[in-house]
């Protein structure tokens, strides 16, 4: 009896012991404890985080053609947990296939097998894929006769451990084309490479898309859909491809022709404000951005037509005379007797050959470039009135073209500590003031578009998630009266008629100017060295393109006129015929005919 | 009297084993089914998931080729490549003078022309019904669960 008592009282206590451990159980699942440690325990150990960059969006000319876009590369490594990993034969075969040193991948894949933190050496970055098939059919080879062992190797012949991942790197299908437009993306840099110069980094977030980090469940009976995350948007640029190549080609010609230091030209819209092509010289093959990166780093000019100002010359006589036109000041049959030179604020100012001109109307003041004119045309504007109108064709300020790095010098005006009276005679014909070729192209386009200034831009339209928005025109202010700007038009054809100039071309009546700038220094005016250029638009009874022309200090000639001129031709003649504008005959012809 | 009568009719001793075996029996047959069909199902589960894990990687590959692919399209008809190969047909831009314009009713000249990805979706949702890869346990809770919460609710039909 006392043994049963003894039994049921143990087994009613090992009953108690084992329902109170499993109430535990029961409790430990279901606390608020219980379900934390669950919830780290999945996130350690039954998930990955799995971080999704998006593709980068491409970026296209103004038909389609990629300019911008991504490619896949490799990177090789090697798991030096693998135990028939054999560094010799790796060494042996990949130093050739990837262009190392065999030491340096006899060492990388492990040969000193010295305790390493690494479980994983990279051999090699950014591999193409042709190099991979090569591996892949040797490894291959090699397994299916590892008693390929080669000479100086004890072990057999493998590449066990020898591993590839791919990934994306920014490619440049055009090479040095437009380069200056486009930026760059320091790929190689994979860490911390980012966008830099052109619209890359202008529109760096936009292009990149928006990356998720998502939960991934490590067993495949949680399988999710894992998001696909949209690639970043694509832009659709306003150059054309042939025009662009075309340009750069005449403007790599006529630099080298002459040994100019540089040179820009951009060819514009006016009706539109859109770039059709922005050529520089020199540029960079970004697809070899490193090969530049020094250059670059120090400050260099990445493209011309925005971040460097300079003092442009005569070509600035058009935004003078147009103000002067506008406002009343002067008439295209305005007389002034050119003395040489004239006085104004205790500086004599002369022309650019320092002979007198005699009489001369508006419009052979602008043929003969004449300073002395200009000056006494700024002074019957006057300061108030000549920089108000400066002010309204943006000289000075910054255009807001949609490419990063633009640079301006703010123009000097009265009351301004650097501004002094001499300011408005050579502010009048483009000394004294610094300007971008942009700036230049923005304010002339208001003469050639009926007095209208369109915002300059080169993205015409953004692609997002297959469905493209495009951007309308914006007109940014109206300097000038349509009046006026047909009037300037019209004089400045008759006066590259006048003077035969080299920027004729036959069946085109064109408008424009030279300008033929001195360049400062801390020391003053350095001599016999220049800033060539021209601008110009045409055809003159409907204007469909504005040209802009800068060659730095040419050593063949110092005169616009001579250097920058028959590139402005050059130019038109190729645009003519990509843009599909007939002569002024033809045209004629083809509008009697409707 | 009571006890007489019950001693008379009870199951003879190796019925009563029987009986008990049987229901033995039983409970391991309708235990070794459930098992079955839990591991089977459970088996399903994994085997789906392996897919999908492998058709995700192969989504993955197949993006970053086509991505690619057009790259290196792009690289054969870059316009260094078009030129030259116009060149070498005997093409060449015409001299401006030598072009004759016809005026085509309704022709607007070369467009836009790209070729771009539908848009992709952006919703994270499971692949496989949950009732696939609960265990019975969170299957029968969560049954419980539901079923209080419906007689609390006053049933689906409410």
């Amino acid at each position: 009896m006392k043994n049963f008592e003894r039994l049921t009282f143990i087994g009613i206590a090992l009953s108690a012991l084992l329902g109170l451990i499993f109430l535990r159980m029961i409790y430990l699942q279901y606390s608020q404890s219980g379900q934390d440690l669950k919830t780290k325990s999945d996130r350690f150990y039954m998930h990955n985080q799995k971080v999704l960059d998006p593709e980068r969006g491409a970026i296209y000319d103004r038909f389609g053609n990629l300019l911008a876009s991504n490619k896949m590369v490799y990177e090789v490594g090697i798991d030096l947990t693998e135990p028939a990993r054999n560094p010799y034969t790796v060494a042996k075969y990949l130093s050739n296939l990837l262009g190392k040193d065999f030491t340096e991948i006899y060492n990388l894949a492990g040969a000193a097998d010295k305790p390493s933190l690494n479980d994983y050496n990279i051999l090699a970055d950014f591999v193409d894929g042709t190099t991979i098939a090569k591996i892949t059919a040797l490894q291959n080879s090699l397994a299916a006769s590892p008693e390929r062992a080669l000479e100086g190797s004890k072990t057999p012949g493998t590449l066990a451990g020898v591993d590839w991942k791919p990934h994306m790197i920014r490619e440049y299908p055009e090479g040095t084309l437009a380069s200056n437009i486009i930026g760059f993306y320091s790929f190689l840099d994979r860490q911390t490479g980012g966008p830099h110069f052109g619209v890359e980094e202008e529109f760096g977030g936009i292009l990149a898309g928006v990356g998720q980090t998502v939960d991934v469940s490590t067993q495949p009976r949680d399988a999710s859909d894992i998001p696909m995350i949209p690639p970043g948007d694509s832009l659709v640029l306003t150059i054309n491809r042939s025009m662009q190549q075309a340009v750069e080609k005449i403007l790599d010609k006529a630099v080298e022709k002459n040994k100019a230091v540089s040179g820009t030209v951009i060819v514009y819209d006016p009706k539109t404000g859109e770039i059709l092509a922005m050529a520089t010289n020199p540029r960079i093959d970004p697809n070899k951005y490193s090969d530049s990166w020094d250059t670059i780093q120090n400050g260099h000019s990445y493209d011309r037509a925005i971040d460097i100002t300079y003092e442009p010359g005569s070509v600035f006589k058009v935004l003078t005379m147009a103000s002067a036109l506008d406002s009343g000041a002067v008439t295209p049959e305005s007389i002034f007797v050119d003395t040489g030179s004239i006085e104004l604020g205790g500086y004599t100012i002369y022309d650019w050959d320092r002979n007198a001109w005699g009489r001369q109307n508006m419009t052979g003041c602008m043929q003969h470039s004449l300073n002395v004119c200009l000056t006494w045309v700024a002074e019957q504007l006057g300061p108030t009135r000549f920089y108000s109108y400066m002010k309204a064709f943006g000289v000075g300020q910054y255009t807001n073209v949609d490419l990063a790095g633009e640079k301006i010098t703010p123009l000097a005006v009265p009351g301004d500590n650097n501004w002094y009276p001499i300011n408005l005679g050579t502010n009048s014909f483009g000394q004294g003031l610094a300007v971008t070729p942009i700036q230049m192209v923005q304010s002339v386009g208001a003469v050639a578009n009926n007095g209208k200034m369109m915002y300059p831009h080169l993205v015409k339209a953004i692609i997002k998630n297959g469905e493209k928005t495009e951007f309308a025109p914006r007109q940014i202010g109206q300097p000038i009266t349509a009046k006026t700007a047909h009037t300037l038009t019209n004089m400045l054809a008759v006066s590259l008629e006048e003077e035969a100039s080299t920027a004729l071309v036959d069946g085109y009546r064109l408008a424009g100017k030279t300008g033929t700038a001195e360049i400062p220094s801390p020391q003053g005016y350095i001599s016999n060295v220049t800033n060539a250029s021209f601008v110009g638009w045409g055809p003159v009874d409907d204007p469909q393109f504005v040209v802009y022309v800068w060659l730095e200090k040419p050593k063949s000639s110092i005169w616009g006129s001579i250097v920058a001129s028959p590139v402005f031709a050059d130019v038109v003649q190729q645009l003519v015929v990509l843009m599909d504008i007939p002569s002024d005959a033809q045209r004629q012809q083809i509008a009697s005919k409707n | 009297m009571a006890n007489r009568f019950l001693q008379a009719f009870q199951q003879a001793p190796w019925r009563i084993q029987a009986q008990r075996l049987g229901l033995i029996f039983i409970g391991l047959v309708i235990f070794g089914l459930t098992a079955g069909v839990y591991l089977s199902i459970s088996a399903s589960a994994y085997q789906a998931g392996v897919e999908v894990q492998r058709y995700e990687f192969r989504q993955e590959e197949l993006q970053r080729q086509i991505a690619d692919m057009q790259t290196q399209k792009a690289l054969v008809i870059n316009s260094t490549n078009i030129t030259k190969k116009a060149k070498d047909l005997g093409f060449e831009i015409p001299p401006q003078d030598s072009v004759i314009y016809l005026l085509v009713p309704g022709y607007t000249g070369p467009q836009l022309d790209i070729k771009t990805s539908p848009a992709s979706k952006e919703i994270k949702r499971s692949l496989i019904k949950p009732a696939f890869t609960q265990s019975l346990w969170e299957y029968l809770v969560q049954g419980v669960l539901l079923m209080g919460g419906d007689m609390r609710s006053g049933g689906l039909l409410q």
